[in-house]
C-alpha cells in the first residue's frame, strides 16, 4: 500500500518529517519498504506543443517533430506512439536534468538531430506510465467541475503545471490489517504512533453518514454472502477527465486515471478501504439490484473483457435479467460507465470474505476491491464513504443529485468486548504495566475502554483481527514499543539438551563420508518421474509406489525423490559439464514412498554416495619415486568397494556381508547389497552406462546406498575392550587353490572357524588364476598373523593350527592348500 | 690438574680451512679480549670457531660439537668441570675465559646450524626436490548449509533445546489448522504450497514440528526444528523452492517476550558478533501473538541506509538504503495453538522463533543466488 504524505497529512496533524513517519509505522508493524518521491523541480521541463508530426527517414518507429518550446521552434526525434500534432507535451530542452539523473544534450539520433525531448510519466518519476509521452491536456486540462481551462504557454516552466512533489512511502500491510489498506487505517496508526490529532476535515468526514431514501429495489438474497448492501441513484452526472488534484491523488497510489467517476470510486477505496463500484443506471434492467449467487451456466464479460463462465459457489450482483458484477471482485463490462452514462448507481456493500476469496479463486482474479473484501472491510464504514464520495461527485460533476436509494442490513453487527488483565500483559510481556498505561495506548487506537482491572475494551469495526485478549496485549507491547520490552537471560528452566542416537548416528555417517575424501550435497527432493524410476529400480523397487505433486512447477520436479541417487547424479553430471575431472558426493536426506491413503507418505533416511573419477586428487608420476599406476587411474570397483568397506567400519557395522545382486541399472555383475548380521543395509556396485545416460553421463560411476535407520539396529553401541596381545604374533602367508565358484567369504568364513582364538588377523594379498592354477580353480594368497594373550605360540603350535585351517578349507570349500 | 690454556693443536690443523669471514664481526675484538685476559686462550679459540663456522655438513658440526662442548667427552666442557681444582686465582682467569669461549662457540654453532639446514631446504644432496607436490587424498567438505545449521544446532543445544523431527511431506492440519490459519484465509496467500496425490502437501515452514511435539510431550519443552521447506514459488536467484529453517519453541509457565528477547539477542550475538545492533519490530504471522521479527542493522550504516560521511556519501551500497535485514520471526505462541494441542494458554506461555539458512549463510559468505545452494558445483562447495 502506498502512502503518499500529502494525503496523510489530510487526516492527521502532524508535526513529524516522512522519515519519522516511515520509521514510526515500521515500528508498529506496518514494515515501510521505501520511501520514494513522485515529480520534481524539473529544471529545464517546459509546456510545449508540438506543430507538426513527420516520419523519421531511417527509422519505422521514430518520429520528427517541430515543437514550439516558448522561446521558438525546435526540432525533436521522438519514439512515442502516441505523439500527435497539437499535443501539449513536457519537453526537456538541452541542458535539462531530469529526476532519474538524465542530462538531456543535443544529439543526433538515426542521423536526424533532436534538440530536445518529449517526455513519459515514469521519465519525469509523475508515475509508472511509460506507455507514451503525457498528454498535459488530458492531464492537467480538466477544471474542478470537468469543464476545460487553459494550459499555460509553451516554455512556462513544467513545475509550475505539476505542483510540488509528492513524497510516498511504501508499506507492507500485514494480513489480518485490513484498515491498513486504506489512507484513514493507517493515519490512524501514525495519529497514535507519534500523538497527533484528526484534522477537522477528517472528523467531519468519518461523522458523515449518507442515508439511502429507500425507494430503491435492491434484494439480499444471500445474505451469508451480503449482509450489508447500500444502493444510491445518482442523477445529472456528467462523465469527464478528472481534476488534477484527484489525478494527482491516484497517481501517488499507483492508480491510473480513467475518469471522473471512476476515479473517485478508486479514491475513496484507497482512503477508507471501502470498495465501490458505480453501474451505469440506464443499463440495469429493472432498475434493480439482486444479489445472489451464479447459476449454473450463467457468464459474465467482465471490466477487463474477459468473458468468463460463472458457478454457484461465485456471489453475483444481479439486475431484473442477469449478472452485471462479480461481488467484490470485478464489475461487468455491459453495465460499465461510459462516456454517455448520465445516471449511475453507486455500490457500497460488505461481502463475506471467504465467498469474496472463493469467487475470485475460482476465477483467478485479484483486484483491489477483492484483496480488501477478502482480509475485511470495515462493516460501518459504508455510509461515511458514500457520503464521502457524494461529497467529491458533486464537485467534479456540479449538478449531480442523488435520486432512489436504498440500504438493507441483515443483522446488526455486534461490538466486541473483550477485557484485558494487568496480569496477562504482565506475564506474556514480561514486564508490569499499569491499567492506565494499557487503556491509552488503546485509547490512542479509538478503542472504547472502560477503566478499571481487567479493562473493559470495545473492539473497534476497523479491527477484525482483535478476538482474544492475548491481541489487546499485543496492541499494548506494540504501543509501547517492542524496544522497550526489556530482555531476561535465556533461563535453563530445568531442561536439558539432549542428542538422541539418531542424530549422533546421522553425525557420524557424515563425517566418516568426508573422511574418505567425498563433499556433501545437498540436492533437490522434487525429481522427474523418469529419474524416480530409474533410480528406485536401482534399489529393486520396479514399480514404485511414487509420491506425485498435484500442482508440480515443472516436469524436472514433479515426484518425491524415492532416493537421494538422482539428485547426486544431476550434481554429478553438472560437474562434469564444468570440466570437474572427479565427482566425489554424498548426501543424506528422506527418500519417499507412498503408502495408502490418507496415509502421509514413509520418509526413510538414506545415505547415498558417488565416487568417479581418480583415486587421488593429486598424484604425478616420478622417475625417481616410481609413482604406482593406481594413484593416477580411476577409482576401480575395489577403490570404490574400498570406500564403502572403510565407511561402514568406522560406523561400526556389526560384520557386513555382501552379496551379488542384479537389478536394472547397474553395471552388470558389478552390484552388490550389503547386510548385517540382522538387517539389510544397503546397495553397492557400478551404474550401468544405459542408465548414466540418462543424465548424459559418459564416465563410470561407483554408487552407494545405505538406509540409515536400518543401520541402528546393528551398529555396535559401546564396544568392550579387549587388550592388545604383549607377546610377538608369528606370521605366515598361506595359499588355497579353491574352484572359481567359491567366494572368498565362503573360504576365510571356513578358515576363521577352524583357526581358533590364536588366529589374530587374517588379509587376502592375492588373487590368481593362469599359468600354473589347475583348471577350474583359482589361487587365494593370505597373510596370517598368530598371537596368544599370554605367552609366545610355539611353532609346532602354530602348524597344528594350520591343519586345521587346511583340513576345514578342503572340506568346506573344496581348497588344497598350494605349496610352495 | 694443571692451568695451562688448550692450545690450537689440541684441534685438527684442517679446521683452519674456514673463511675468516664467516666468524663474523666480533671475532677480532673476542680475540682481544682473551689476550688482554691473559690467559693464553685465544689461539685455540681460533681455530675452534673456525672449526665450527666452516663445518661442511650437519653431520661435522655435530661431531666438532661433541669434541668441544659435549656433555661428556667435550674437551671445554671437560675443564669446565675440573675448575675446581685449580687455585683460586686460576680460578677466575680460566674460569672467565672458559666461560666467554663456551658461549661464543655455542653462538657461532647455532649461526653454522641454521645455515646448513636453510641450505637443505631447496634441495638436498640426493637431487630429490622437497616442494614437488604429494600424492594428495581428496578432502570433503561439509555442506555450507550443513555448516550453518551445525552451527546453530550446537548453539541452541548449549541453551537447552533438542532437535525434533517431523515429516517433510505433511498433513494440511499440522501445516495451517493447528498453527492458526483460518481456512480460506489470505494468509495462506503467503504460503504456495505444493501439493500431493492424496491431500497431503509439502510443509512450507518447520512450525508443524510443534504442534507434533506438543501433542507428544509435556511442558517444560525446549525444542529446535531444522529441516527442509516448500513454496510453489518460480525459481529464480533469490527465491528457490526448496529452502531450509530452524524453527526453535520453549513452552514453560511464565515464559515471556523478554525471554523471547533476551534469547534472540544472544543467538544474534553468537553468530553476528558481539557488536551486533539489532531490532525488535511487530509482525503478523497467524501462529504467534504477539508477533515480531528481529532484524539487524547494517553493519556498513549501521541501520541508517544512508553514509553521511566522506567520498561515498550517499545511500548506502551494501544495504541499498534499507538500513536493516530480516534475521528471523518469532513471537509468543498463539494460545489458539497452544489449546489445539490440548494446553491451557492460562497455566503455560511459550515463545518460538523461525529462520531461514539460506539467509544467513548468504549475508554471511557474500553469496549472491540462492540457486548455488542445491546446484552442488564442486567449486563452490569446496569453498567452505
Amino acid at each position: 500500500m502506498k502512502l503518499p504524505i500529502s494525503w496523510l497529512r489530510e487526516w492527521v496533524e502532524l508535526g513529524a518529517s516522512e522519515t519519522a513517519v516511515a520509521d514510526a509505522l515500521t515500528r508498529r508493524g506496518f514494515y515501510v519498504e521505501g520511501i520514494e518521491t513522485l515529480g520534481g523541480a524539473y529544471p529545464g521541463v517546459v509546456v510545449a506543443r508540438v506543430l507538426e508530426v513527420s516520419r523519421h527517414p531511417n527509422a519505422d518507429r521514430l518520429s520528427l517533430c517541430r515543437v514550439d518550446g516558448g522561446a521558438g521552434e525546435l526540432r525533436v526525434v521522438c519514439g512515442a506512439p502516441n505523439v500527435r500534432a497539437g499535443m501539449v507535451v513536457p519537453l526537456a530542452t538541452i541542458g535539462a536534468t531530469l529526476p532519474g539523473g538524465l542530462v538531456i544534450k543535443k544529439s543526433k539520433i538515426r542521423g536526424e538531430e533532436s534538440q530536445g525531448m518529449l517526455c513519459s510519466a515514469r521519465e519525469l518519476g509523475l508515475s509508472e506510465d511509460h506507455e507514451g509521452i503525457v498528454d498535459l491536456e488530458r492531464t492537467f486540462g480538466a477544471g474542478e467541475g470537468g469543464e476545460a481551462v487553459a494550459l499555460p504557454a509553451s516554455g512556462t516552466p513544467l513545475a509550475a503545471l505539476v505542483g510540488t512533489p509528492e513524497v510516498v512511502l511504501e508499506v507492507e500491510v500485514p494480513f489480518n490489517r485490513p484498515d491498513g489498506l486504506g489512507i484513514v487505517g493507517l493515519a490512524r496508526e501514525v495519529k497514535a504512533a507519534l500523538g497527533g490529532r484528526w484534522t477537522t476535515a477528517a472528523r467531519d468526514r468519518l461523522a458523515a453518514q449518507a442515508a439511502a431514501r429507500g425507494d430503491f429495489d435492491l434484494t439480499l438474497e444471500d445474505a451469508e454472502g451480503c449482509p450489508r448492501y447500500l444502493a444510491q441513484a445518482v442523477e445529472g452526472v456528467r462523465i469527464g477527465p478528472s481534476p488534477r488534484w484527484l489525478r494527482r491523488r491516484l497517481d501517488g497510489v499507483g492508480q491510473r486515471s480513467i475518469n471522473n467517476v471512476v476515479d473517485l470510486t478508486n479514491l475513496v477505496l484507497f482512503e477508507f478501504g471501502q470498495p465501490l463500484h458505480a453501474f451505469d443506471l440506464a443499463k440495469l434492467a429493472g432498475p434493480a439490484i439482486l444479489v445472489r449467487r451464479a447459476r449454473a451456466g450463467e457468464r459474465i464479460v467482465t471490466l477487463d473483457g474477459k468473458e468468463r463462465a460463472l458457478d454457484p459457489e461465485v456471489l453475483v450482483i444481479a439486475d431484473r435479467e442477469r449478472p452485471v458484477a462479480l461481488a467484490g471482485v470485478m464489475g461487468g463490462a455491459e453495465s460499465e460507465v461510459t462516456a454517455t452514462t448520465t445516471a449511475l448507481l453507486l455500490e457500497c456493500a460488505w461481502f463475506d470474505p471467504r465467498r469474496v476469496r472463493r469467487g475470485a479463486r475460482s476465477l483467478e482474479l485479484s483486484t483491489e476491491a477483492s484483496k480488501r473484501y477478502e482480509r475485511g472491510v470495515d462493516p460501518e464504514i459504508g455510509p461515511a464513504a458514500t457520503a464521502r464520495f457524494l461529497e467529491l461527485l458533486a464537485r467534479v460533476s456540479p449538478g449531480a443529485r442523488p435520486a432512489a436509494g436504498r440500504e438493507r442490513r441483515a443483522g446488526e453487527a455486534a461490538v466486541r468486548t473483550l477485557t484485558l488483565r494487568t496480569a496477562r500483559v504482565a506475564r506474556l510481556i514480561g514486564v508490569a504495566i499499569g491499567a492506565e498505561e494499557s487503556a491509552r495506548h488503546l485509547a490512542a487506537m479509538d478503542f472504547a475502554v472502560t477503566a478499571g482491572d481487567p479493562l473493559t475494551v470495545a473492539v473497534p469495526s476497523w479491527r477484525p483481527d482483535v478476538t482474544l485478549e492475548d491481541d489487546l496485549v499485543e496492541e499494548v507491547a506494540r504501543a509501547r514499543g517492542y524496544d522497550q520490552i526489556p530482555e531476561a537471560p535465556p533461563a535453563g528452566r530445568g531442561v536439558h539438551a539432549v542428542r538422541s542416537e539418531r542424530e549422533r548416528r546421522v553425525a557420524r555417517a557424515r563425517g566418516a563420508m568426508l573422511a574418505r575424501g567425498l563433499s556433501e550435497a545437498w540436492t533437490s527432493s522434487m525429481v522427474s518421474e523418469r529419474e524416480a524410476l530409474a533410480t528406485a529400480a536401482l534399489l529393486g523397487d520396479a514399480a514404485p509406489a511414487l509420491v506425485r505433486l498435484t500442482n508440480p512447477m515443472s516436469r524436472e520436479s514433479q515426484v518425491m525423490r524415492p532416493n537421494p541417487v538422482a539428485g547426486l547424479l544431476r550434481a554429478c553430471a553438472h560437474n562434469l559439464r564444468q570440466g570437474a575431472q572427479a565427482v566425489r558426493l554424498f548426501e543424506v536426506g528422506a527418500g519417499f514412498r507412498a503408502r495408502g491413503a490418507g496415509e502421509l507418505p514413509l520418509e526413510r533416511l538414506m545415505l547415498a554416495a558417488i565416487a568417479s573419477g581418480p583415486a587421488h586428487a593429486h598424484a604425478h608420476s616420478d622417475e625417481t619415486l616410481k609413482a604406482t599406476d593406481s594413484a593416477l587411474q580411476p577409482l576401480d570397483l575395489f577403490g570404490a568397494k574400498g570406500l564403502w568397506e572403510a565407511w561402514l567400519e568406522e560406523m561400526r557395522v556389526d560384520t557386513p556381508g555382501w552379496r551379488a545382486y542384479a537389478a536394472a541399472g547397474w553395471k552388470p555383475g558389478a552390484s552388490a547389497e550389503v547386510a548385517s548380521v540382522t538387517s539389510h543395509i544397503g546397495w553397492a556396485g557400478s551404474l550401468s552406462q544405459p542408465l548414466l545416460r540418462g543424465w548424459d553421463i559418459e564416465v563410470p560411476v561407483h554408487l552407494f546406498v545405505v538406509l540409515l535407520d536400518a543401520l541402528s539396529q546393528d551398529a555396535a553401541g559401546r564396544p568392550r575392550a579387549t587388550l592388545p596381545g604383549r607377546f610377538p604374533p608369528v606370521r605366515r602367508d598361506l595359499a588355497f587353490f579353491v574352484p572359481v565358484a567359491v567366494t572368498h567369504a565362503a573360504l576365510v568364513a571356513a578358515l576363521r572357524g577352524a583357526a581358533g582364538e590364536w588366529l589374530a588377523s587374517l588379509e587376502l594379498f592375492d588373487v590368481y588364476a593362469g599359468t600354473g592354477t589347475p583348471e577350474g580353480m583359482k589361487s587365494l594368497a593370505f597373510a596370517l598373523r598368530f598371537q596368544h594373550p599370554e605367552r609366545t605360540l610355539t611353532e609346532d603350535e602354530i602348524l597344528k593350527v594350520q591343519e586345521r585351517m587346511t583340513i576345514a578349507a578342503a572340506r568346506e570349500c573344496g581348497a588344497q592348500l598350494r605349496e610352495r | 690438574m694443571t692451568a695451562t690454556p688448550l692450545a690450537k693443536d689440541d684441534l685438527p690443523a684442517d679446521w683452519d680451512q674456514g673463511d675468516p669471514e664467516t666468524l663474523g664481526a666480533e671475532h677480532a675484538s673476542r680475540l682481544a679480549e682473551l689476550e688482554a685476559g691473559g690467559s693464553g686462550w685465544a689461539g685455540f679459540y681460533e681455530r675452534a670457531a673456525r672449526g665450527l663456522a666452516a663445518a661442511p655438513d650437519l653431520a661435522a658440526l655435530k661431531e666438532r660439537h661433541t669434541r668441544l662442548l659435549g656433555r661428556e667427552r667435550g674437551i671445554v666442557t671437560g675443564r669446565l668441570a675440573t675448575l675446581g681444582d685449580l687455585t683460586a686465582a686460576e680460578r677466575k682467569t680460566t674460569g672467565r675465559a672458559l666461560n666467554l669461549i663456551k658461549r661464543w662457540l655455542t653462538e657461532l654453532e647455532g649461526e653454522r646450524r641454521g645455515a646448513l639446514e636453510r641450505a637443505l631446504e631447496a634441495r638436498s644432496a640426493s637431487g630429490f626436490d622437497v616442494t614437488l607436490p604429494g600424492r594428495r587424498p581428496w578432502i570433503g567438505h561439509r555442506h555450507v548449509l550443513g555448516q550453518i545449521q551445525d552451527e546453530l544446532l550446537d548453539l541452541f543445544h548449549g541453551l537447552g533445546y533438542s532437535v525434533y523431527s517431523s515429516p517433510e511431506v505433511e498433513e494440511e492440519a499440522y501445516n495451517f489448522a493447528k498453527l492458526n490459519f483460518p481456512p480460506d484465509h489470505p494468509a495462506r496467500d503467503a504460503h504456495d504450497t505444493y501439493w500431493v496425490e492424496g491431500g497431503h502437501l509439502l510443509r512450507t515452514h518447520t512450525s508443524p514440528g510443534w504442534v507434533r511435539a506438543m501433542e507428544e510431550l509435556r511442558p517444560p519443552l525446549k525444542l529446535v526444528f531444522p529441516g527442509r521447506v516448500y513454496r510453489a514459488e518460480q525459481v529464480d536467484a533469490s527465491h528457490m523452492d526448496q529452502f531450509h529453517q530452524i524453527d526453535g519453541l520453549c513452552v514453560d509457565r511464565d515464559v515471556s517476550m523478554a525471554d523471547l528477547k533476551g534469547t534472540l539477542n544472544m543467538f544474534a550475538r553468537s553468530i553476528l558478533g558481539r557488536e551486533v545492533k539489532t531490532r525488535l519490530i511487530p509482525i503478523y504471522f497467524p501462529f504467534v501473538e504477539p508477533g515480531a521479527q528481529l532484524d539487524v542493522a547494517c553493519a556498513i550504516c549501521d541501520g541508517t541506509g544512508r553514509i553521511t560521511e566522506g567520498a561515498t556519501a550517499g545511500r548506502c551500497p551494501v544495504c541499498k538504503g534499507a538500513g536493516w535485514s530480516e534475521l528471523l520471526g518469532a513471537g509468543m505462541v498463539h494460545p489458539h495453538v497452544l489449546r489445539a494441542v490440548g494446553y491451557d494458554p492460562e497455566q503455560v506461555t511459550g515463545f518460538a522463533f523461525g529462520m531461514g539458512l539460506e539467509r544467513i549463510a548468504m549475508a554471511r559468505h557474500g553469496i549472491p543466488e540462492i540457486r548455488l545452494f542445491l546446484e552442488n558445483d564442486l567449486r563452490f562447495l569446496e569453498q567452505f
